[in-house]
Parts: C-alpha cells; structure tokens; sequence
C-alpha cells in the first residue's frame, strides 16, 4: 500500500541535519558563560587560524614599520630623480638656470675675496638669526654663534651640516638650504658642496602617511634663506631685480607635496563557504601633489590624478558571533588613470572588524597595508613615493540573503 | 551516549556540553531551518534553545534516546514559534491571501526529491503555511491543537495546511520539471 504523503514527509526528512549557522556554539557559549571549546561541527579559532590572525598583526605591524624605516630623508640623487616627473618644457628651464646658476657662483666665489661684499652679509645674518632660532633651534645655534662677528666667522663649512642633528619635520631645508648658503658668501664652497646643495630638497619630508608637512615650515626657513644673501652691487648687473637675485639661489629648490589619497569604493562580496568570501568593486581614487618653489610661494604645477579601479579579494572570515566579527583578506587592486597614461597594480593584505548594529547592516574597520607597483611613467605621485601604504579603511556594510 | 554526557553535565562538565551539542546540532538546525528559514533568525532560535536544554537538564530525568531527542526538539519547535509569533509572523492578518493558491488539487510528490530539496522547499513556503504544516505532519498534531498553540481558528489552520499542501505540491512539480 502507498504511503500517504505526510508519513513519506516524515521519513525523508527522518534524521536530516542541516550546517548550524556559523559562531551558534561561541554564541551558547558565550551566554551561558563557559569557555567555548572546539566542537565538530563548530569550529573556535582553530591552531591555523590563530597562526594566520598573528601572521596578519605582525605583517601588518612590520610593513607600517617598514614604511616608516622608507621615509628617511631623500639623498640628493633622490632629490634629483624627482625631476624627472616635470614636463620637457620645466626641465629645460631649469637646466638653463641651473647653468646660469652655477656661472654665477663661480663669478661668486671671485667676488668673495672682496672684504666689503663679505662684512656686507654680517649684519644681515645677525638680523635674521633670532627668526631662525625659534623657527629652527637645530640649524640656528652655529649660525648664531656666527651672526654678529665677522665675515670669516661667517664661513660655517657646510661639511660641518650633516653631523647637526636635524628636526624630522624641518630637514628638508634647514640643513641643506642655509648653512651652505651662509658659508657660499665666503667663496669656500667646493664643487661637491654645490652639487650638495642643488639637490638638497628632502622631497620625502612631504610625504609622512598622516600628515602633510605645513606650508609655513618652508616659508619661514626659506625667508630666512632668502635673508642670508646679499647681493654685490657688481653682481646687480646680472639681474638688476631684487627678485632675479633670490631666483639665483632657488633654482633647484622646489618641493613636491603629495597629499594623501583619498579613495572612495563600492564592494559587493559573495560567501562561497561560510567562513570564506570573494569580493570584488569598483574604487576610485584621487591623488595630488603640488610641486613648488618656496622661495616665491608659488605653485609650479598642481598635479590631480583620477584613478578608477577593479578590486579583486579573497576574505577569511577568522573569529565571529552574532555581532562581532574579525577576517583577513587579500587581494590586488587594478587601477587606470583616467586623466592620464598610467595603468596602477597593488595588492595588499588587511585585517578587519565589523560590528553588526542591525541583523542586515554592520560597521567595519579594516587597517591594511598595499604595496603599489611602479607604473612604468615618470609621472610623481604618493605611491611612487610610498610604494609600501598602509591606510585604513572605515564603512557599512549591507548584508543580503542569496 | 547522550546518558553519560547528560550525567556528566549535571556535574557541571563543559566539555560534555559541547559534546553534546555536536551531537544533536544538526539534527536540531534541520528542524529549525523548517520552521525560521533565515541564517541570522535560526541562530537566535537556535541559540535560545540550547541554553534552555542545558539549563533544563540537570532537573531532567533520561529515560531512553528517542525521548529524550523528541525533548529537546520540541523545545526548538517551541522557541521557534515563539519568535515568529513575538515577529507577528503568525497572526491571521498575516497569513497569506488564499485567493493567490493554486488551483489544482495535488499531494506533493515527495517521492521524487531528495530530503534536501524537500527541506528547502518547505522552507520557502510562507510563513503561516510552513508553521502549520509542520506542526501537523513533524510534530503530529491535529488542527485542534495546532488552533490552540497559535491561538488561531481551527478552521484557519486547515485551511492553512490546506494550501500549503497544495503549493508544496507544485512547487516540487516545478522542481522536477527542471530536473534533467
């Protein structure tokens, strides 16, 4: 006889077990307030799983410190590399000044045996020696002590700068902008200090990851700068605008600021297991960076550059309840420049949280570190400067059913 | 098995507890899925009732395996319609529009789907529905009990089982048709 249709419910689902859902044992646990063991169906943070969640803290910790360790200051040549992201048009000038620059130190240093043109800078030093001792403590102390004697007292060797300790923030220019400039008057300068002081800009110094070095750092030291020089009246005729005059000597000075990026991103992810997920989006992302000469105060080039991006990740989920959840993940980032030539490449690992406010919507955190691969131009932006960027990224976000 | 662990816990054993809840854990999200399909709403239902078993079994008495499995169950069952009921998923303003149902009077062709299927496809039926259908075929009780558990019309409840009976049974039509 057939069975009814009940009873053959009955049987077929006689036994059936079903995958609880995912933390149901923590959550127990948890209310009930005893220490939640492994099971065999749910599974507590597992010995692979704590290995990865202690893998992930030290890598994210050692590349912040490795970022940080890359953000010494630039070497000259480094400083010099940073040319080569200005325009032909840029470049050539400079090289025409540079020349000009380099003619005029040399009628300079002849110059500089002339007694008068040297006692000419003393007062103008010690006038402006008490802005620097507050805005500089580090650079102000030798040119102090200097101030109020005489031209040869003046005639601080800049092989002397690099053994003065340097404010972090100021290194850009108070070590390898005044003193050389200060010691130049008495014509002492060798040809490896010039080289030295041309490409003394510390470009890294505008880059830190949570800061953008303030403006009025530079206009203050390099107002200082501009103070140190006077000019021989002989030397009127190679420019007889004040102005030309401080062009001279800032040449070669310019700063590249990158700010921080800021990006902006859709993600959509899909469980393809209950502790695993692929995601993927679409981000955009602004970078800008300023090249400037300081001594003017003036912008040379304001760079914006738009990037729309293609993210592909792999999500872990390592540690949850109802509320509370911690993963890792990892994945590459695909970025074009839309108002530019350069195709970008990054990946990057991260570790996040999420809080779960609503059974449907939660807020995540999600500090990470991204190692951004060169693009092949010779376009400046702050992932050249900062391949290794670690960023944290904050959110909602919507949970929906398949 | 389950006697020794129950002995075990009354002694205040944690690893016994999760011994326990690995072994009976499938069998009673199975259960649970059938009545509060949703992920996040099982796992309330499912978390309220652990913690009521194992706060209840130092005072329960073990008879056998089948009796004390057919306890625990119902205490899933009942904290299941507790929570659609405090979700207002169970009152007759709610249950679904009968002008809606299908017109053909079939019983569903269980024979032909797999118990996972036929599990998922119960839990797709609407709420008011699947409460009752599985009340009355899994848990065996009659309209007149399952009025009074609801708090619902007797006559509402065989009408409920009614057409759900007939949706099930199409939906599974469907479901084979797809079949290779």
């Amino acid at each position: 006889m057939k069975q009814d249709w009940t009873e053959q419910m009955r049987n077929k689902l006689e036994g059936h077990e079903q995958t609880p859902p995912a933390g149901l044992w923590e959550a127990v646990s948890e209310q009930m307030g005893i220490a939640p063991a492994p099971t065999r169906r749910t599974v507590v943070l597992p010995g692979w799983r704590r290995w990865a969640v202690a893998a992930a803290v030290v890598a994210l910790v050692g590349m912040v410190v490795l970022y940080k360790v890359n953000t010494v200051p630039t070497s000259p040549e480094g400083a010099i590399a940073h040319r080569q992201g200005w325009s032909k048009a840029e470049s050539l000038q400079l090289v025409a000044e540079e020349k000009e620059r380099r003619r005029y130190d040399r009628d300079d240093s002849t110059n500089a045996t002339d007694t008068t043109s040297s006692i000419d800078v003393a007062p103008t030093v010690t006038d402006t020696a008490l802005p620097i001792a507050e805005a500089v403590p580090d650079t102000a102390l030798p040119i102090a002590e200097v101030g109020p004697d005489t031209a040869s007292s003046i005639a601080v060797s800049p092989a002397d700068t690099p053994s003065r300790p340097v404010r972090n923030t100021e290194r850009l220019v108070a070590t390898n902008e005044s003193l050389p400039l200060i010691g130049e008057r008495k014509g002492a300068v060798s040809e490896s200090e010039k080289t030295a002081r041309s490409v003394s800009i510390g470009l890294e110094g505008s880059g830190e990851l949570l800061a953008v070095q303030p403006l009025h750092h530079e206009n203050r030291i390099y107002t200082n700068v501009y103070g140190y020089r006077s000019v021989p009246s002989s030397d009127m005729a190679y420019g007889n605008s004040p102005l030309y005059t401080q062009t001279v000597y800032s040449l070669t000075d310019y700063v590249t600021k990158h700010y921080l990026p800021v990006r902006f991103g859709l993600s959509v992810q899909w469980h393809v297991h209950p502790r695993l997920a692929i995601s993927t989006g679409l981000h955009y992302t602004y970078l800008h960076s300023e090249f400037t000469i300081p001594l003017y105060n003036q912008t040379l080039r304001d760079q914006h550059l738009h990037y729309l991006g293609l993210p592909l990740g792999l999500t872990c989920q390592l540690w949850g309840n109802r509320r509370f959840q911690v993963y890792a993940s990892a994945g590459a980032l695909l970025e074009k420049c839309i108002n530019d030539r350069p195709w970008q490449w990054s990946v990057g690992v991260a570790a996040g949280a999420e809080y779960r406010f609503h059974r449907r919507v939660g807020l995540y955190a999600e500090p990470s570190v991204g190692y951004y691969f060169d693009d092949g131009t010779s376009l400046q932006h702050y992932y050249k400067q900062h391949p290794w960027a670690p960023s944290i990224e904050v959110g909602l976000r919507l949970h929906f059913k398949n | 098995m389950s006697e020794s662990l129950v002995r075990r816990i009354r002694n205040h054993d944690q690893q016994a507890m999760s011994q326990l809840y690995a072994m009976h854990v499938g069998r009673l999200a199975s259960v649970c899925y059938r009545y509060v399909p949703g992920d996040d709403d099982a796992k309330d239902v499912l978390q309220e009732s652990f913690v009521k078993i194992f706060a209840a079994l130092p005072t329960f008495e073990y008879r056998d395996e089948p009796s004390f499995r057919a306890w625990m169950t119902r205490i899933v069952v009942n904290e299941a319609l507790r929570f659609l009921k405090q979700q207002s998923r169970l009152s007759v303003e709610t249950l679904t529009d009968e002008s809606a149902l299908p017109v053909a009077d079939e019983e569903p062709d269980v024979e032909h789907v797999t118990p996972d299927e036929l599990h998922r496809l119960i839990g797709q039926l609407p709420d008011g529905y699947r409460t009752v259908l599985n009340l009355y075929v899994f848990e065996g009780l009659s309209h007149r009990q399952i009025a009074q558990l609801l708090g619902i019309h007797e006559t509402t409840s065989a009408s409920q089982f009614y057409h759900a009976k007939r949706l099930l049974a199409k939906h599974i039509k469907e479901l084979i048709k797809r079949k290779p």
